[in-house]
């Protein structure tokens, strides 16, 4: 069957295209005979689509087309296999009937691949199970103790949960351990021609134990290798907790070592600050300290106070004031020689005194104001002095104090360190004494078992090689079938019948 | 042309009782003239009013069954005038196709003239349960 020519005009080329690619889900056959004819199916549902001119009707188009091929070519292989068998399950008659339809030359010739695959399967499984010889089993017990997890300085927890039962297992099937196992018995403990590399199984038993197990073709090689590799593991564990122990110790000791480290560190520290600053924990310096700021505080406001004082006076007031001075005693004197003077105004000798007076008077003013300066002066530079000399006071105090809070600190951390440092020493003296049986293995019963054979299982491996002959028979016919056959004719090149006959023809 | 095989046919219309949907409205369809793929799809649809929609893969396998038992035959290719030029296969009927067609629509009708009686038809029935 062929497809029209495409028209390079029609919009839903791509469509169509898209969906030729689509057929390829068919049969080969089918796809032959009828892709032409369902590409131009297609094409008119296309356009009938777009004719409704809904936006969603192409949508719906592609959906229902993808679900109909889907099915479709479901139909077609399954349909294609059944003839095969000519496997008739149906009630419908129609359907048997269709069984009797000839079946593609393709497939016919394919389907031989199946039967003959299982044949081969079959035979070549009979072989391997008649040519596998018995085994026989050989058991090892042992019994672990709790195990402790090492931690860090000090902690440790004992654990036996399902992480440890299963990590234990696999431990027990190291290569290095059984390798060693191995290369023992292969010097010569069992006869010139041991068996090849046993299976080995490992697997928890009841209240802590756990069984190991060898199968080989000999009893006294599963025997001696059950037995040996029991203590090969039992050493292994043993090694490995003496270095877990061995680490932990060097924690230990390295942690004591930096502790004392810092112990030492703190304390010259502390002999240093007391050395320095001629302090102690245990100095009471502080009260005279403080006696002696409030004395310099003290002479200091009293300067002040005199200093401002003083310069508040007038000079009047401090001749006034000041013990033994002659002011009031002029000035006394000069309001009596005013007074004559007002008597007899025109006296030359009371002008001369008066004028004398106030002379005197002025001098006396002019020397006490002259004694106000220098002493004001003397004051400010007490005032000065003792303010410096309280700076210098209450700096030191206030050093003394930082730095006694200082050693203080200092002294409650060396006793921390130290009590932690006791501690440690505690910790580890302890860990050692309760921890060198941790997690280890005793051995209960060795090399155990009876001389009786356990057969391989030779109906199973035939039924393995059966199962595995048939899908690579089905496999190669599938691809045989897919790969001949007469190429998808629904292509540009093949257009045959269905290009408009010529008019009149 | 592709020819049907027509040494698959069974000697009876009953042998092939009861049909499945998708022939049977194949049937009905060519029943009424020979038509081509997209004209049984248009045919179908409006018979069952939308309810049953075949795509192209249903379809022709199905026409490619009822070709290898020989219910319908291949009859040209021609272009549908309604649909441009270019060419169709039609189909028709055989002679075999048209009483398998018969026998299938008289045993539907027994049925049906069954559940009438027993009054499905009105939605109520006569010897409710």
């Amino acid at each position: 069957m062929s497809d029209s020519v495409p028209n390079a005009a029609d919009p839903a080329r791509r469509h169509v295209a898209i969906y030729r690619r689509l057929l390829s889900l068919f049969p080969s056959e089918f796809r032959g005979t009828y892709g032409g004819l369902m590409t131009q199916l297609f094409r008119d549902q296309c356009r009938e689509a777009r004719q409704r001119a809904k936006p969603w009707a192409m949508g719906l188009l592609w959906a229902q087309t993808v679900l109909d091929t889907g099915k479709a070519a479901g139909r077609e292989h399954l349909s294609n296999l059944r003839k095969w068998f000519r496997f008739r399950p149906f009630k419908s008659p129609l359907r048997n009937t269709l069984m009797n339809a000839p079946i593609p030359s393709r497939y016919r010739a394919a389907k031989w691949l199946i039967p003959a695959g299982m044949l081969v399967g079959v035979a070549v499984s009979a072989i391997v199970a008649l040519t596998t010889p018995d085994e026989y089993r050989s058991n090892s017990v042992l019994m672990q103790a709790p195990k402790l997890m090492v931690g860090g300085a000090g902690t440790a927890q004992t654990s036996r949960g399902e992480d440890t039962v299963s990590a234990t297992l696999l431990l027990m099937q190291n290569d290095a351990v059984v390798h060693r196992v191995l290369n023992k018995l292969k010097e010569g403990q069992v006869g010139t021609n041991p068996p090849a590399r046993p299976t080995l199984g490992a697997q928890p038993g009841a209240g802590g134990t756990f069984i190991l197990s060898v199968m080989s073709t000999n009893f006294e090689y599963s025997r001696q290798f059950a037995t040996a590799w029991a203590q090969e593991f039992v050493d292994f564990k043993k090694q490995q907790q003496r270095s877990l122990l061995a680490d932990a110790e060097a924690r230990f000791t390295q942690d004591i070592f930096i502790f004392q480290q810092k112990l030492e560190r703190v304390t010259k520290m502390r002999d240093d600050l007391s050395q320095k600053y001629h302090i102690t924990t245990a100095d009471d310096s502080d009260s005279q300290a403080q006696r002696r700021l409030d004395d310099a505080k003290a002479e200091y406001a009293t300067l002040q106070m005199e200093l401002h004082e003083t310069e508040q006076a007038s000079a009047e007031e401090l001749a006034l004031n000041a013990p033994g001075n002659r002011w009031f005693e002029f000035r006394l004197e000069l309001r009596r020689a005013e007074h004559r003077l007002e008597a007899s105004p025109n006296d030359p000798a009371l002008k001369a005194e008066v004028a004398l007076r106030e002379n005197d008077l002025k001098a006396l003013l002019g020397v006490t104001e002259e004694m106000r300066r220098t002493k004001i002066d003397l004051l400010s530079r007490r005032v000065r002095d003792r303010a410096k000399h309280f700076d210098e006071l209450n700096s030191a105090f206030f050093d003394t104090t930082t730095q006694r809070g200082e050693l203080k600190r200092l002294e409650e951390e060396r006793q921390r360190i130290r009590a932690q440092l006791d501690e440690l020493n505690r910790s580890q003296l302890s860990f050692s004494r309760t921890n060198s049986d941790s997690d280890q293995f005793t051995i209960l019963s060795a090399g155990g078992g009876v001389p009786r054979p356990v057969e391989p299982n030779r109906p199973y491996i035939m039924l393995e090689g059966f199962t595995l002959g048939a899908l690579v028979g089905l496999v190669l016919a599938l691809i045989r079938a897919r790969t001949s056959g007469p190429k998808d004719p629904g292509t540009p090149s093949s257009t045959a019948s269905l290009i408009p006959a010529p008019i009149g023809a | 042309m592709a020819t049907s095989s027509k040494n698959a046919s069974p000697a009876e219309p009953e042998q092939l009782l009861p049909l499945t949907p998708a022939v049977f409205h194949i049937l009905v369809a060519l029943a009424g003239g020979e038509l081509h793929g997209y004209a049984i799809m248009q045919d179908v649809i409006a018979t069952t009013d939308g309810q049953i929609r075949m795509g192209p893969g249903t379809l022709y396998g199905t026409i490619k069954r009822m070709l290898e038992i020989g219910l319908i035959e291949e009859c040209g290719d021609r272009p549908d005038p309604g649909l441009g030029d270019e060419r169709r296969r039609y189909y028709r009927l055989t002679g075999f196709g048209g009483r398998v067609a018969t026998a299938e629509t008289q045993r539907l009708s027994k049925i049906l003239r069954e559940a009438r009686r027993r009054g499905l038809a009105d939605g109520v029935a006569s010897n409710p349960g």
